[in-house]
């Protein structure tokens, strides 16, 4: 009874931080995406026009999200029947976009980021299963004109 | 080539519902899954336990002991006595050790490896030697129901389930919610044990007087809350259902109740 009691109570905490962190996780993204959407950032290992190039360097943005009690529970229940899991896929969706956006606040005043790389790799792997987290790294070269 | 800017669209890769319904999809079908679970693994082993024959119905009650502390129990021969008396009417294929028990609470129980054990404090309780017979009938009827087989076949089958899921994380739920599921008799079985410790009482003594006394007893002193708590559910129901056996069966209930001798020092 009293595993049950602090399920219950696990749960509802690990659900309502995770909402709430969340949302305001996705309004700050959202606010800075706008902010630098006028950051050209590309995959081309080489620049759009190669005149006028000052100076090059590498800049990269990398965040690790932790996941929530209810999220790791929901997944690993979605494990047990198969099909995506979307408690996961929400996480990973704001640790890309954070990375991409803390790369871009490294290149600040660049004309450009090229050849961007994204890399993922998750903390629990291997560690105490108790620990869930996912790190994003996103790095390229910016450059100045 | 000209590079156009775009914000990324949360259409694509956010996860199209609710987390909390998808959630709650995947609860239900847990939940749907372990409640077919149970009731297959319960129907099932019912089926083996009703037609387990005699010779192995006692090498189960024998070799399968619970693990109580015997150091709190001692032995009675006036209780064995009873026991005994009661034992012939109920044609158990083995033999059933009563102890007496140092525990004030009002109890009586039915344990694998064949042992009775009454508390202390039931036998503080009861006045008349039918009151007990009837008490130390309906644990026998446990005996003869093979409950307690069931519930160690179902809680076997439990206790395996719970391991081969416990690493994930959702394992030690499983187990606990079965645990909790499984530890008691079902209000059906305390019935069933109910009817056949009339018959015991009337088969032993002649006589179903005093049968539903301690329950009526325990309902007058407002005890009942302590007897629901162990798992004794509803008693009132089950006076009137033993009464209605009784008047049923044609059982006498007048002849001269016989008061109770000392059972233990």
């Amino acid at each position: 009874m009293e595993n049950l009691i602090l399920f219950a109570v696990l749960m509802t905490v690990g659900y309502i931080s995770g909402t709430i962190l969340e949302k305001h996780h996705l309004t700050s993204i959202r606010e800075r995406e706008e902010q630098m959407v006028s950051l050209p950032t590309i995959m081309l290992k080489k620049p759009l026009h190669e005149e006028g190039i000052k100076e090059v360097k590498l800049v990269g943005g990398s965040v690790v999200i932790s996941i929530d009690y209810f999220k790791k529970i929901v997944a690993s229940l979605a494990n047990l029947f198969g099909g995506n899991i979307a408690t996961y896929e929400t996480l990973v969706d704001r640790a890309r976009r954070e990375a991409i956006l803390r790369m871009k606040e490294d290149a600040k005043d660049a004309s450009e980021i090229i050849n961007i790389r994204i890399e993922t790799s998750s903390i629990s792997k291997n560690a105490n299963r108790n620990v869930g987290a996912v790190e994003v790294l996103a790095y390229g070269t910016a450059v100045w004109r | 080539m000209k590079y156009t800017s775009k914000l990324p669209d949360e259409k694509v890769n956010r996860p199209k519902e609710y987390l909390f319904l998808f959630a709650l999809k995947l609860l239900s079908g847990l939940l749907v899954f372990v409640v077919l679970f149970y009731l297959i693994v319960t129907a099932s082993v019912n089926i083996i336990a009703e037609n387990l024959s005699p010779e192995h119905e006692a090498k189960i009650m024998k070799y399968v002991q619970m693990d109580i502390d015997m150091n709190q129990t001692q032995k009675s021969t006036q209780l064995q006595h009873m026991v005994d008396k009661l034992a012939v009417c109920a044609k158990l294929p083995y033999k059933v050790d009563a102890y007496v028990m140092d525990d004030f609470h009002v109890n009586a129980m039915a344990v694998p490896g064949a042992k009775m054990l009454v508390t202390k404090g039931l036998l503080h309780k009861v006045k008349t030697e039918n009151e007990l017979a009837m008490v130390l009938g309906h644990e026998l009827g446990h005996f003869k129901h093979k409950d307690n087989i069931k519930s160690m076949g179902k809680g076997l089958i439990f206790a395996v389930a719970g391991m081969l899921l416990s690493s994930d994380n959702y394992g030690s739920l499983f187990s606990t919610t079965l645990e909790m599921t499984n530890n008691r008799y079902s209000q059906e079985q305390e019935m069933a044990a109910d009817l056949f410790g009339v018959d015991m009482l009337n088969c032993a003594y002649g006589t179903a007087n005093g049968a539903t006394a301690l329950f009526e007893k325990m309902k007058k002193e407002g005890e009942g809350w302590k007897y629901l708590l162990a798992d004794h559910p509803d008693f009132i129901k089950r006076i009137k259902k033993m009464k209605a056996y009784i008047r049923e069966r044609e059982y006498d209930t007048s002849k001269k109740l016989i008061p109770l001798g000392r059972i233990y020092k």
